[in-house]
């Protein structure tokens, strides 16, 4: 009987970065301490500019990328760590829809809020509207989330260490919610995004009698038009309704509710 | 059938002894909401009218478990849930929805997971008085003849107690001295009145029995157009629904390792986009109105031609839950009378 040689299989190489946000979507990852010896052990991490510093940069199979593009200098850096990497990922609510920074996005205002915050000051960097990552490069897959489920994230990152397709997640907060036998906050004419909103939080709001914020971006089968009206139904005005959604939904929510 | 009497101030006691036969669960008040759940005493048992918010179907049929790990030498199934159970306070309604839940999990070749859940819970129900939304008489599900191994019928002073098992015979033994056998003529008038003081109670129904041939005359009807306009596809009805079934199953690979993991199983519900999606892209029922009409449709007709009746238990749980007010109340009005309620 031949013994069967065990030929060393090369660790998927892969490298995190952040650009502007709060950098908790990948304190997520750092904080999973279920998982993340085994994530270290599983891949060969080649940049995770807060577990380690000095990275080298070099080719990548997949990249996980943090925050809104915000800056001129971000905006170069994403193309760069583009060209390297096979797969992108865009993690937490920031790299997916631009995050609370954008919920101004496209109202052409962004010249005027810049110069009424920070004056006429010269930049390092010229800053830019600030925009989620698909906006200057291809994502492959998304991570929405403010923070990212450390659940749903480490099931994304098994299949793609291992070269299966993630599963992507099409489901409303009110799947999780009801799963969580928390009483549905719309029969007590509560602003509640949970139908609009992506799942995978675990309904972690609700879970606590507060109404869903819709920070996991939107949902794309949402009966948008429908639930509008309920919630104006309650007394809410419609200003107040897309004010709302716009604080997470960044560049994302704009197609959804532009016919509203 | 033997039918005992026993008298309120035992119900206490006679209910504690039965931690013998396995853990104690009942409806329980959690941050404001009534959920089936696991017991330390009786006293912590809400007995009431009102429903849990998720019915008896999660004791059984669990929301969210790994059914096992799997890794190079095969599977191994999690049958870890599987405990000796008492469900204490279980109504009508939702006696007959684990029959109807029988149906379907029990057939060949029966659900793992279900059969050993079924198998190792006793059932003790409890009558109840019609809530706001209650439809049970319409379905004719507020009498139970079986599915049970102890059934208690509240009568003021007394319990008039239906042994439906040896099981149940075995229980009441524990006890012996707590039960009369003399069921007397004054008590018999006592169970007729409140009987129909039960049925007088219930402020809704529905045309149940008229729903297959409705639903099969309705198939190309404008008002599945109009009720998917209004749905939200939020999924709670068929969450909350008694006999609703349906889940899905992932595979979570172990960051670790390329060939070992875990298969999860989840509720889901065909109010989701992804339900009736298949490769390839093609999803069968990607519109709101097919989605609802296929919910309404299997509960209230073809659930009915596989299994010999309908699959609505007449809870009234959807009539309390939906946001938009789409239940088996507003959608059998809306095609009985074509036309959707504003």
């Amino acid at each position: 009987m031949a013994k069967v040689k065990d030929t060393p299989v090369q660790k998927p190489r892969i490298g995190v970065y952040g650009f502007t946000g709060c950098a908790g979507d990948q304190l997520i990852l750092i904080h999973t301490e279920d998982e993340i010896l085994n994530l270290f052990a599983a891949a060969d991490i080649r940049s995770f500019v807060m577990a380690s510093s000095n990275p080298p940069e070099g080719d990548l199979d997949v990249a996980f990328v943090e925050g809104s593009i915000s800056t001129e200098e971000e905006r170069e850096h994403i193309q760069e760590i583009r060209k390297r990497a096979k797969i992108l990922v865009a993690i937490g609510n920031c790299a997916v829809s631009g995050g609370p920074q954008a919920m101004f996005a496209n109202d052409g205002s962004f010249a005027k809020r810049l110069r009424d915050v920070y004056g006429e000051v010269k930049f390092i960097t010229d800053p830019i509207e600030a925009a989620p990552i698909d906006a200057h490069v291809t994502v492959d897959y998304y991570l929405p989330g403010c923070p990212i489920d450390s659940q749903q994230a480490f099931a994304l990152i098994s299949r793609l260490l291992h070269g299966a397709d993630p599963e992507p997640s099409l489901h409303p907060v009110c799947h999780e919610c009801k799963l969580h036998e928390n009483r549905c906050l719309l029969l007590d004419k509560k602003l509640c995004f949970g139908p609009l909103t992506k799942g995978g939080c675990g309904s972690a709001c609700p879970n606590h009698g507060l109404p869903c914020v819709g920070c996991w971006g939107p949902q794309a089968d949402g009966n948008f038009r429908q639930h509008f009206e309920l919630l104006q139904s309650f007394g809410l005005s419609k200003e107040e309704v897309f004010r709302r959604i716009k604080n997470y939904g960044g560049h994302k929510i704009l197609e959804f509710i532009k016919d509203i | 059938m033997r039918i005992i009497k026993m008298y309120k101030k035992f119900l206490e006691p006679f209910l504690e002894c039965l931690g013998q036969f396995g853990r104690l669960y009942a409806p329980v008040r959690k941050n404001g909401v009534l959920t089936y759940g696991p017991i330390e005493s009786i006293s912590e048992a809400v007995f009431s009218d009102e429903h849990p918010l998720i019915p008896i179907k999660k004791l059984f049929h669990p929301m969210k478990f790994d059914m096992f790990r799997f890794g190079e030498s095969g599977f191994q199934p999690d049958y870890s849930m599987v405990e000796k159970r008492v469900i204490i306070g279980v109504h009508p309604c939702e006696i007959h929805s684990l029959l109807r839940l029988d149906d379907v999990f029990m057939a060949d070749p029966p659900d793992p997971y279900y059969s050993q859940l079924r198998h190792n819970s006793a059932i003790l129900g409890f009558s109840c008085m019609p809530t706001e939304n209650s439809l049970c008489t319409s379905t004719g599900t507020d009498i139970v003849e079986e599915g049970y191994d102890l059934f208690f019928i509240d009568l003021d002073q007394f319990y008039l107690v239906w042994v439906g098992s040896s099981l149940g015979h075995d229980m009441i033994l524990c006890h012996d001295e707590f039960f009369e056998d003399e069921v007397t003529h004054e008590d018999i008038a006592k169970y007729v009145a409140w009987r129909e003081k039960r049925n007088l109670a219930f402020k809704k129904s529905f045309a149940f029995r008229n729903m297959p041939d409705l639903m099969e005359l309705s198939y190309n009807s404008e008002i599945w157009e109009q009720f998917g306009k209004k749905c939200l596809s939020c999924g709670q009805c068929s969450m909350v629904c008694p006999t609703c079934n349906c889940y899905d199953t992932t595979d979570v690979l172990d960051v670790s390792n390329k060939v070992s993991g875990r298969r999860e199983r989840m509720w889901d519900s065909c109010m989701f986009v992804d339900y009736s999606l298949v490769a390839g892209g093609h999803n069968f029922r990607a519109t709101r109105a097919d989605r609802l009409k296929l919910w309404y449709t299997h509960k209230l007709k073809t659930f009915g031609k596989e299994y010999g009746r309908p699959s609505c238990v007449g809870c009234g749980r959807c009539v309390d839950t939906c946001p938009v007010d789409i239940n088996v109340l507003t959608v059998s009005q809306a095609l009985s009378a074509r036309e959707v309620p504003k």
